[in-house]
């Protein structure tokens, strides 16, 4: 009994280590630095766009503001580790967006007389005639490759054997791009919907940065 | 509990105090000594609890995050602000992710236009993107035809500045967001949720008003 309550009373004096609070998720100095960028380029007040691989989702956003987000079916990429907590600045877009030139009708010496309400089709670019397949080249060597996911069609057996097949080559075509080029350079291939690929082409401006959160390491 | 108090002997009684003072004692010397420990710490100024408490290097990574995604929130408008797709051709208000008011919209049609009589002369119909603000709201705004207007149709420049001016053409209300771009209203009402203008955003009458209504001056406005 007596060692009983001695030792109650040695117990009470046992200093503890308590966590000075609750850790939560688990935060890295990684993420540190990419939040510490996207600072930087919230900032600017222009409109950045923040590449999640991990989620696969690409953010368009400004003053911290989401705009748009795009999903991301498919991601592959090499060499991705060396991007984290950077801003890559998009030098260009291949192909180039389409442009168009306006034709000037003749010059006419009396006034025309011509009902708004009735005026022809005017001519534009809009996002369908963007392309759905491109690269996007950054500062660093870094490059992007967009190309629209093989998407359920109601077609036939063979043009879906085909369209699986293209689908395919263009894959490995990438691969052996990449083999050929220099392999320590960091380069990333999404696949989106055709939609969602040509809104995407449309919406990254040359000049414009890129944040990216690669996937979380093995 | 009384009976059982009242059970022990008298010299139990007189042992069980002497382990009760003789645990005292243990328990000031123990708590003598860690105070004097953490007096002579650097954090000398903390309580005894909180030296007993060890911060831990995760917990600062986690309030320093914490710091930075605050920041990052603070630069967000804070009232109504308004978002324009220049893809889809909308136009959103908004309080925080809250969405306010949705309109169909035209954007500018990307198409260049070259002066005939001088190449170099090159305009470009694009709505600008980035971060503009509400310069100002005007009612029963005026067109004052610039050079391309004329060009475009195969026009000459007019030498009286009183042929500039259109009006009717931009409806009942504008709102300048900076360069000569204003949000107006339009009269090719079929061609909203097409890319047709010359830069500017066109809208419908009835959402012009809301929009004019309830975007104040110096309103964010976010174009991409």
């Amino acid at each position: 009994m007596t060692v009983l309550v001695i030792a109650f009373f040695l117990l009470l004096l046992v200093p503890r280590a308590v966590p000075a609070g609750d850790p939560g998720t688990a935060e890295t100095p990684g993420q540190k630095k990419m939040l510490q960028t996207e600072l930087e380029l919230a900032k600017k007040g222009s409109v950045y766009t923040l590449l999640d691989l991990s989620s696969q989702q690409a953010m368009l956003k400004i003053k911290g503001v989401v705009l748009k987000q795009f999903h991301l079916r498919d991601v592959s990429a090499k060499n991705e580790k060396t991007l984290s907590g950077s801003a890559h600045r998009l030098i260009k877009k291949y192909p180039a967006p389409p442009t168009i030139q306006k034709e000037i009708p003749p010059s006419d010496t009396a006034k025309k007389e011509i009902s708004p309400l009735l005026a022809s089709e005017p001519v534009f670019v809009s996002v369908g005639d963007m392309p759905a397949r491109y690269q996007l080249y950054f500062e660093g060597g870094l490059t992007i490759s967009v190309i629209p996911a093989l998407e359920e069609c109601a077609c036939g057996e063979i043009e879906k054997g085909v369209r699986l097949i293209k689908e395919r080559a263009s894959t490995l075509f990438w691969e052996a791009e990449r083999w050929v080029a220099d392999g320590r350079l960091p380069d990333i291939r999404l696949s989106l919907s055709e939609e969602e690929a040509k809104a995407l082409f449309w919406s990254l401006s040359e000049g414009s940065s890129v944040l990216i959160e690669p996937t979380p390491s093995q | 509990m009384f009976n059982l108090i009242r059970s022990f002997p008298y010299n139990r009684w007189k042992s069980g105090w002497g382990i009760f003072l003789i645990g005292v004692l243990l328990l000031t010397a123990g708590l003598l000594f860690l105070s004097i420990k953490a007096s002579a710490s650097p954090a000398s100024g903390k309580s005894i609890l909180s030296n007993i408490q060890k911060r831990s290097p995760l917990s600062d990574l986690n309030a320093e995050n914490k710091k930075i995604r605050k920041a990052i929130l603070d630069l967000s408008p804070k009232g109504i602000y308004a978002v324009v797709d220049t893809a889809k051709n909308r136009l959103w208000l908004k309080r925080g992710e809250e969405v306010v008011y949705e309109a169909v919209v035209s954007t500018g049609s990307g198409t260049t236009l070259t002066d005939p009589k001088n190449p170099g002369r090159r305009w470009r119909f694009e709505t600008p993107r980035g971060e503009f603000r509400v310069q100002s709201k005007i009612r029963n705004p005026v067109w004052i035809k610039p050079d391309w207007a004329f060009i475009e149709e195969g026009e000459m420049l007019p030498v009286d500045a009183r042929d500039r001016v259109e009006g009717g053409v931009l409806g009942d209300y504008a709102i300048a967001f900076g360069n000569g771009y204003f949000i107006h209203g339009t009269l090719y009402t079929r061609m909203l949720g097409q890319n047709v203008t010359h830069g500017c955003i066109r809208m419908a009458d009835k959402d012009l008003e809301v929009v004019y209504k309830k975007l104040p001056n110096g309103a964010p406005i976010y174009i991409f």
